[in-house]
């Protein structure tokens, strides 16, 4: 039984999703669009442990790990193909870079 | 007030927190200031799980995310030494129809949390499971290390992969298109002879010839 009930924590999960996705869709800086990807998974990370722990099952709390593991691979990868962007271009707006040439 | 009130308030103010600090990261125009919001997230994130009874995860949380990719994000901003703040427009003309998506899909979502509380039955790990374990870290090695082995060599895998591809990406590409491992011996040792001869012809300013002196 969770304190409060998993309602509260499902919404918030969804609240973190969604913020993270408008900012996804709304910001035009690279490094910022990253973030907000980190804010969707952190919304889902609420919303596996909040599952987790009311269904009485710890596979919830296992992944949560596997998703962690995933984000700082993305974070990684993402922020070195910046680097290697910015060698290229002065800015890391996100119009701007529309082909995959080098 | 009993606990269960104290422990609802506790939940609102750091879901509350957590909501403001992540419209903090996407509005403010600093990326910065974006990536502290962000570790503000994180940290009441991190505080929310405690509240689960999911302490492995909050440290966890804190621990990769503020400690790791956060910091990552700040080095990369150093790195680049770009103009942080740039000049123009932050945002899309896309930005009024997103925002008018998300709270649909954020409408959308609560109604299915509505439904989704009846679907679902009970695992086997209860409470009292995990407290004859010994606790949550010792409940959770027990499930990560035993049912969930492969998975979690190859999470292993991906991070190796991920390093890898990482320096392979924003490795410096060299100067010069070859590198001397890649010319033929004879070509290595003409440059040699030519370096010599060079630095032979003109000994008496040093410091100005190629390499360092001998």
């Amino acid at each position: 039984m969770i304190i409060p009930a998993l309602e509260y924590y499902l919404v918030l999960g969804a609240a973190l999703f969604i913020i993270g996705l408008l900012g996804v869709l709304v910001r035009r800086n690279l490094l910022i669009v990253f973030m907000s990807i980190e804010l969707i998974l952190l919304g889902a990370n609420v919303t596996f442990v909040g599952f987790a722990v009311a269904l009485d099952n710890m596979l919830g709390q296992a992944f949560v790990i596997f998703s962690l593991t995933v984000a700082a691979a993305e974070a990684a990868v993402g922020l070195a193909i910046i680097v290697a962007l910015s060698r290229h271009r002065d800015s890391l707006n996100v119009d701007e870079i529309n082909t995959l040439k080098g | 007030m009993n606990s269960e009130t104290l422990l609802t308030l506790i939940f609102a103010y750091l879901a509350l927190a957590c909501v403001v600090f992540a419209v903090l990261v996407v509005l403010l125009r600093n990326p910065v200031q974006c990536a502290l919001a962000l570790v503000g997230v994180v940290f009441h994130l991190a505080g929310i799980f405690i509240l689960l009874r999911a302490e492995f995860l909050a440290a966890a949380h804190i621990i990769i995310y503020a400690g790791a990719i956060i910091v990552l994000f700040l080095f990369t901003m150093m790195l680049l030494n770009l103009n942080v703040v740039e000049r123009a427009r932050q945002f899309h003309m896309q930005a009024p129809f997103a925002v008018v998506i998300g709270a649909l899909l954020f409408v959308e979502f609560i109604v299915l949390t509505g439904a989704a509380i009846t679907v679902g039955a009970q695992g086997p790990h209860s409470p009292a499971w995990v407290a004859g374990q010994g606790g949550n870290v010792q409940a959770l090695g027990q499930v990560l290390f035993r049912d969930y082995l492969l998975p979690f060599e190859v999470a292993s895998v991906l991070l190796t992969a991920a390093v890898v591809g990482a320096i392979v990406l924003a490795r410096q590409r060299p100067r010069r298109p070859r590198s001397s491992s890649e010319m033929g011996v004879g070509e290595w040792m003409a440059e040699r002879y030519a370096k010599a001869e060079r630095r032979a012809r003109e000994p008496a300013n040093p410091g100005q010839g190629e390499g360092p002196q001998q």
